[in-house]
């Protein structure tokens, strides 16, 4: 085990979790830059609080909860800005680049698009999630069906 | 969908190629400032404390080693962790302090104080929501330090008369926590969504060593209060948490358990009945609140 704020512990930090963590932010930002800096204050808040972990599994559901916390009030505090006219309409325009299945996820309440990353991007069962995100295993259930299928529905719409 | 397409749609985002590199170069400059910024900082602690600590030796003339435990107050937790708004909050005259210590096991637990407020710590999941921040520490009795494995295995949750502690608790309500060991003694920040709402009935403060509660661990009585079982081996304390009554909202009590059945945090009637047959029969009064063909609230009274 390493020692918190120590050069090894913070290169495996950033190493082994970055990726994960930046994909998991994406499903409430909506762009790279935003993820990217959510992510970096997550690993701030990491090596300022230095919460006792009990083991990788713990570690790695803190890391997860903070991402999806700042992530939600980074895009809370986005959408609670008043715009100028001209800016709330390139703001409202869809970018072009953003997938259409990665545009619908983020449109996704958090309870249900942190559930279905999980399972679809990360590939965790219904068991491993429910740990990782302190819920029972029937809720983690209950969220993975309704999120599909408001997601099937979204598509749908987008579709026409 | 499966798990191809999905995983394709998000690979399509590109990150930064350097991000990595850049986040280890900026956590590394900043815990050098912020190791820089704690020596000052305990240098200061330590010449402001000095005088406390000689007016209570004059006055009692001995100290024991034990007594001797200069113990944090709520808002030094709260400044210790990074958190200076919430250190002002535990100062100021919204917050309560509470100081009470139960022995258990090898363990005394302090149920130090608690404050609620919205928007108080840049952390919490909503920025508009309230939250309420308890203090709670945990030590040996032997005067041994805590271990890190005795540090994570302690759990601090709300409990509310009238539901279910596995249907209302730390991690119902959104809990998290943040622990720090000073002089051997561990300090849980936890926060909660907030419990102000729930004044209109008791509301508890279960601090053991565990994780959720179980079944196997907590009795309800059919007025709905909620007591640990006896026999239950696990060191463990049970504080009643002051709220002002006036506080109570129905309102957002109400949409509290709209959403918990939307989460699907329910229990059917026999789901129910199965876990109140758990508890040793017969429990007279205790009723299912009809709503729809599921509840998880045990009606008081």
């Amino acid at each position: 085990m390493y020692s918190s704020g120590t050069e090894e512990y913070i290169t495996r930090v950033v190493e082994q979790y970055s990726p994960m963590l930046l994909h998991l932010a994406m499903t409430r930002v909506n762009c790279a830059a935003d993820a990217e800096d959510v992510v970096q204050e997550v690993f701030v808040k990491l090596l300022t609080a230095r919460p006792r972990f009990r083991d990788g599994e713990h570690e790695r559901a803190w890391l997860i909860r903070a991402t999806i916390n700042r992530a939600c009030d980074l895009r809370r505090a986005a959408m609670s800005k008043v715009l100028p006219l001209e800016e709330a309409e390139e703001a409202a325009a869809p970018e072009p680049e953003t997938p259409q299945l990665l545009s619908v996820v983020q449109a996704l309440p958090e309870k249900y698009s942190t559930v279905i990353h999980l399972y679809y991007y990360e590939g965790y069962n219904i068991w491993e999630i429910a740990k990782l995100l302190g819920l029972p295993a029937p809720t983690v259930g209950t969220r993975l069906s309704r999120g599909r299928a408001k997601l099937k529905e979204l598509l749908k719409e987008e579709a026409l | 969908m499966n798990r191809k397409a999905y995983r394709a749609a998000f690979d399509q985002v590109k990150f930064r190629d350097n991000f990595q590199r850049e986040t280890v170069d900026l956590l590394l400059t900043q815990a050098v400032q912020r190791q820089e910024k704690e020596n000052v900082t305990m240098n200061t602690k330590q010449i402001k404390r000095m005088p406390l600590v000689a007016a209570a030796v004059a006055a009692v003339l001995i100290v024991s080693a034990a007594a001797a435990t200069l113990f944090l107050r709520p808002s030094d937790v709260a400044r210790q962790v990074g958190d200076p708004v919430l250190a002002a909050a535990f100062e100021s005259p919204d917050a309560t302090i509470i100081d009470q210590s139960v022995e258990s096991g090898d363990y005394r637990f302090t149920f130090a104080g608690l404050v609620s407020g919205a928007g108080l710590s840049e952390w919490t999941s909503d920025v508009d929501a309230q939250r309420t921040y308890a203090v709670v520490s945990a030590q040996r009795l032997d005067g041994q330090p805590m271990s890190d494995e005795e540090q994570s295995g302690i759990t601090a949750t709300p409990l509310v008369s009238g539901y279910l502690p596995w249907s209302v608790n730390a991690w119902t309500l959104n809990g998290g926590f943040t622990a720090i060991t000073e002089e051997g003694v561990t300090y849980y920040l936890y926060e909660y969504d907030s419990l102000e709402m729930f004044a209109g009935r008791t509301v508890y403060l279960a601090v053991y060593e565990g994780m959720s509660p179980h079944a196997g661990m907590f009795d309800i009585a059919a007025d709905g209060t909620i007591s640990y079982k006896d026999g239950v081996s696990e060191p463990h304390a049970l504080f009643t948490v002051p709220l002002d009554a006036a506080k109570a909202d129905p309102a957002a009590v109400a949409q509290f358990e709209a959403d918990m059945r939307e989460d699907g945090f329910v229990l059917t009637p026999a789901e129910m009945e199965a876990v109140l047959a758990e508890q040793g029969g017969a429990q007279p009064g205790v009723t299912v609140e009809p709503e729809g063909d599921s509840s998880f609230v045990i009606a008081e009274g």
